[in-house]
C-alpha cells in the first residue's frame, strides 16, 4: 500500500497521464468520520500500523515501513479493548500488540472518500485505491491511497509513473498519523527513560534530569489513572515513583539530606496510597488464570469473588480520583518539580553533587551489586521468605540504576543487565505467588464476614492456595540457577571491569 | 501439584487454514460456495485468502474476471514451487487472491501421479504460502481422483454442499465411507444448499436433517436465481445482492464454519 499527497482532489490529470490502456473507475462519493485509535503509549504507531474506525468498519493500515497487508472487518463501534476487536486475523495482529491497554481515540476527522479502481481493457481491476479529502482542525489534505493487486505489477508501475509525472509526493506516514502530527495531536508518551547523559556531567544535574523525566512519566499517567482507562496508567505511575524513590536512596550525597528525606517520605506516602488499587488490578488480571487452574464448576464458584473485587475496584477508583484532586498530592508533585527545576545552589553542596555522574553512577551500582552478591549468596533451602524478598528489592534497585545510567555505561554492560533482569523476573514471580496467597487468605476473611460468598466460593479459593504455593516453590528452586548465572565468575569479572 | 501459570496469549490457529469445497457429484453449488466463502472470509474478517481453482472448467476463475491461463500449465506449477507466487492473481476484492485454473488441469491427475508423492508436493506448495495467507480454499473438481485424494490429505476441513435429494445425500455417504476406508480423518462439514422449499422432496429430506449420521451444518443455503446471476455479474453475491436470502445464508455459513474451525 502506498499513500500519495495530491495538490487537489482531481483525478483527471492522472487519467491523462495513464494513457488509454488503463482507465480509472470511481465509486460513490461518501462523507465519513474516521477515528484513529491507539494505546496511550502508541503501540500501534510504534509497529508502523494505523487502526482506523469509520463507517462501521475497522481498518488496520500498514505504515510505510510495515510488511503487514491492510486488513478490514465490519465493526459497529470503535473497539476499546482487544476483546472488542472483530474476531479473525485483524484481531490476531492487534491483540498481541495492545495486550491489556485501552484503545483511545487519537483524533476524529472528516473524510470525503471516493473509492477507485484502475481497470484494464478487460475491465479487470488491476490496481485498487481511494481518494480522500481529509479535514481536521483547520488542516485539509488530499490523499491518494494505492493498493496493488497481486499479479498486475505492470499496471501498478504504470500508475506510479503517472503519479511521478504529476509530482504527487509519497506520504511519509498514514493519513491519520499525518493529520494528528500536522495538528499537534500526536501523543508522545513513552515509559522508558531514554536519557543520554554526558559522563562528565555533574551528578546533581544528571540526577535532576533523571528525576524530572520520571516525574514527567508519572504525571502523564495521572489523567488516565484517575479515569481508570486501563490498569497500565496506574502501573506506570507507580513504577516511575518507585524509580525516583530508589534514585533518591541509592544515588547518595547528591542532593541535600533534608530534601532527600522530605521527598522520599512524600513519594513513599503517595506510592502507598495507590497500592490497594494496584493490588486489586493485579488480582482481577489474574482471575482468568485462577479460573483456568480450577475445574470448570469450581471456576464458576469464583464469580462472587470477581464481583466483590470489581466493586472494591470501583470504590478505590473514586478514592484515587479524590487522592489526585487533593491539595496534598498536588503539593507533593509540584514541590518535587519545583525543587528539581530550581536553581542549583553553589554553596553548601553535598559531597557528590559536583562529581562527574559516571563516577557516582559506578559507585552506586557497585554498592548495591555487592550487596546483592552478599545477600543473594546467603539464600539457602531453609532461608525465610522475607530474606528472599529483601534480595528481590535490592535487585530491583540495581535494575533501576542500570536504567538510569545506561547511556554512560559501556556496551558490554548489556550482559550484566540481562542477567539482572532474569534474576529480577524470577524473584518477581516468587513475590507474586507469595502476595497472591496472602491476598486470597485476606479476601477469604473479608468475604466470609460479609454477604458476598458461600462455602463454594471459599472452597474454590482454597483450592488455589496449594497451586500458588507450588508456583512459589518452583520459583524459589529456580533462584539458585538464576543467581548462579548472575554471580558467575564471568559476570563478576565483567562487572568488575565495568565498574573499575 | 502444578503451579498456576500466567496466561499467555491464546494459541493462534496454525496459518494458513486450508479448506476445500468438494463433492463427488457435480452441479451442487460447489464453486458458488467457494467463491462466496472466500470473499466473506476476506471481507468479514479482514483475512488474506487464496482461492485455488482446481477445476479445469475454471468457473471460479471466470467469476473473478481472471484469465483462465496458467503460464506453463499446472505441471510446471507443481514441479517447481518457486513459480507458484507469480501465478497468483489478485481479484477485484481486498484480501482475496486466486490461483487460476486452465484447461491443463484436465491432466492434473496424471501430472501428480507422474511426478510422484502427490500430497507431499501439494503440502509443500501450501507451506510456501504460509506467510501470505490466513486461508487457502481449494475449489475441487467433482470426482474421486488422485487430485482429490491429495486434497483430502492436506486440508483441515472439507466443505461439502449437498442438495436435499437422495442422490446427493448418497454421494455424501459415499464420501464418508471412502474417507473412513482409507483412514483419512479430515473433518467433513456438509450443508444443504440449493434448497427449494416448494419441493416436497426437499422439505422431506430437510425435516430429517437432524439425523445424526449426516451431521449437517445448521445453515441452509436456499435456491436462488441470484446465485445463477453470479455468472453474469461475475462477482460474489455480497457485491451485488447482499440482502438476498442466499447472500445472508452464505454469511451465516461462513460464521458457522469459522466457529467449527476454532473448535478443531
Amino acid at each position: 500500500m502506498q499513500i500519495y499527497t495530491l495538490p487537489a482532489p482531481n483525478l483527471d490529470p492522472l487519467q491523462e497521464a495513464l494513457g488509454e490502456r488503463y482507465r480509472f473507475e470511481t465509486g460513490a462519493n461518501t462523507l465519513e468520520r474516521a477515528t484513529l485509535l491507539d494505546t496511550f503509549d502508541g503501540r500501534l504507531r510504534s509497529a508502523a500500523l494505523e487502526l482506523r474506525h469509520s463507517a462501521q468498519e475497522l481498518q488496520l493500515l500498514p505504515g510505510r515501513d510495515s510488511a503487514v497487508a491492510p486488513r478490514s472487518a465490519p465493526c459497529a463501534q470503535p473497539p476499546e479493548f482487544a476483546e472488542d476487536l472483530p474476531v479473525g486475523p485483524l484481531r490476531d495482529l492487534v491483540e498481541p500488540l495492545i495486550e491489556i491497554r485501552r484503545l483511545l481515540p487519537v483524533i476524529t476527522w472528516q473524510r470525503e472518500v471516493t473509492s477507485l479502481r484502475v481497470l484494464d481493457r478487460r475491465r479487470k481491476t488491476v490496481v485498487r485505491g481511494e481518494l480522500a479529502r481529509a479535514q481536521f482542525g483547520g488542516h485539509t489534505s488530499t490523499y491518494l491511497e494505492i493498493r496493488p493487486v497481486r499479479g498486475y505489477d505492470r499496471a501498478l508501475a504504470r500508475v506510479r509513473e503517472a503519479l511521478a509525472s504529476l509530482e504527487a509526493s509519497e506520504a511519509e506516514t498514514t493519513e491519520g498519523e499525518a493529520l494528528a502530527r500536522a495538528t499537534g495531536h500526536l501523543w508522545s508518551y513513552d515509559n522508558k527513560l531514554r536519557l543520554t547523559l554526558h559522563p562528565e556531567m555533574r551528578a546533581d544535574l544528571a540526577m535532576r534530569l533523571i528525576h524530572l523525566r520520571l516525574l514527567d512519566i508519572a504525571e502523564a499517567n495521572i489523567p488516565g489513572l484517575r479515569r481508570a482507562l486501563d490498569v497500565e496508567f496506574l502501573h506506570d505511575f507507580r513504577v516511575a515513583l518507585r524509580k525516583s524513590r530508589s534514585g533518591l536512596s541509592q544515588v547518595r550525597r547528591v542532593f541535600p539530606e533534608p530534601a532527600v528525606q522530605h521527598f522520599k517520605e512524600e513519594l513513599r506516602t503517595l506510592f502507598r496510597r495507590t497500592g490497594r488499587q494496584r493490588d486489586l488490578d493485579v488480582f482481577l488480571l489474574s482471575m482468568p488464570d485462577y479460573r483456568g487452574a480450577l475445574p470448570p464448576e469450581a471456576a464458576r464458584d469464583l464469580d462472587p469473588l470477581q464481583s466483590y473485587l470489581e466493586r472494591q475496584q470501583a470504590a478505590e477508583t473514586k478514592d484515587l480520583d479524590r487522592l489526585f484532586r487533593s491539595q496534598r498530592t498536588r503539593h507533593t508533585l509540584t514541590s518535587w518539580r519545583d525543587y528539581l527545576e530550581s536553581e542549583i545552589p553553589t554553596r553548601s553542596l553535598p559531597t557528590a553533587a559536583q562529581r562527574p555522574i559516571h563516577e557516582v553512577a559506578r559507585q552506586s551500582i557497585h554498592r548495591i551489586w555487592n550487596r546483592v552478591l552478599r545477600d543473594g549468596g546467603r539464600i539457602g533451602e531453609t532461608t525465610e521468605d522475607a530474606a528472599v524478598h529483601a534480595v528481590r528489592v535490592q535487585i530491583k534497585k540495581l535494575r533501576y540504576l542500570f536504567e538510569f545510567f545506561r547511556s554512560i555505561l559501556p556496551a558490554e554492560a548489556k550482559t550484566a543487565i540481562r542477567e539482572t533482569k532474569r534474576l529480577q523476573e524470577n524473584l518477581g514471580r516468587f513475590a507474586d505467588y507469595s502476595v497472591q496467597q496472602q491476598q486470597i487468605r485476606s479476601l477469604a476473611s473479608d468475604l466470609a464476614s460479609g454477604d458476598w460468598s458461600n462455602a463454594k466460593t471459599l472452597l474454590a479459593m482454597g483450592q488455589l492456595l496449594p497451586q500458588l504455593e507450588a508456583g512459589q516453590q518452583y520459583e524459589r528452586q529456580r533462584f539458585h540457577q538464576t543467581f548462579g548465572r548472575f554471580s558467575s565468575a564471568a559476570n563478576q569479572k565483567l562487572m568488575k571491569g565495568l565498574l573499575a | 501439584m502444578t503451579a498456576i501459570q500466567k496466561s499467555k496469549p491464546a494459541n493462534r490457529p496454525p496459518r494458513p487454514r486450508v479448506l476445500a469445497t468438494y463433492s463427488i457429484k457435480g452441479g451442487v453449488g460447489k464453486t458458488a460456495t467457494a467463491v462466496n466463502l472466500a470473499y466473506l472470509a476476506a471481507a468479514q474478517q479482514g483475512a488474506r485468502v487464496l482461492l485455488w481453482d482446481l477445476d479445469p472448467q475454471a468457473a471460479s476463475t471466470f467469476y473473478f474476471r481472471i484469465k483462465p491461463k496458467l503460464k506453463g500449465g499446472v505441471r510446471k506449477l507443481i514441479a517447481g514451487g518457486s513459480k507458484l507466487r507469480s501465478r497468483i492473481r489478485g481479484t477485484d476484492y481486498e484480501g482475496l487472491d486466486l490461483l487460476p485454473a486452465d484447461f491443463s488441469y484436465r491432466h492434473f491427475d496424471l501430472d501428480l501421479d507422474d511426478l510422484g508423492k502427490p500430497h507431499k508436493r501439494l503440502r509443500k506448495l501450501i507451506a510456501s504460502l504460509a506467510d501470505d495467507y490466513d486461508y487457502i480454499l481449494f475449489d475441487c473438481a467433482p470426482s474421486i481422483s488422485i487430485v482429490s485424494e491429495s486434497v483430502f490429505r492436506v486440508v483441515d476441513t472439507l466443505i461439502v454442499p449437498v442438495i436435499p435429494t437422495p442422490l446427493s445425500v448418497r454421494t455424501l455417504k459415499q464420501l464418508r465411507r471412502h474417507l473412513n476406508k482409507n483412514g483419512l480423518s479430515v473433518p467433513v462439514l456438509p450443508f444443504y444448499c440449493m434448497v427449494d422449499r416448494r419441493k416436497s422432496l426437499h422439505r422431506e429430506l430437510l425435516s430429517q436433517r437432524s439425523q445424526a449420521d449426516l451431521e449437517m451444518l445448521e445453515t441452509v443455503v436456499p435456491y436462488s436465481t441470484w446465485v445463477e446471476r453470479m455468472g453474469l455479474e461475475r462477482a460474489p453475491l455480497a457485491e451485488f445482492a447482499h440482502r438476498t436470502s442466499a447472500a445472508l445464508a452464505y454469511r451465516e455459513l461462513w460464521w458457522e464454519i469459522w466457529d467449527r474451525l476454532q473448535k478443531s
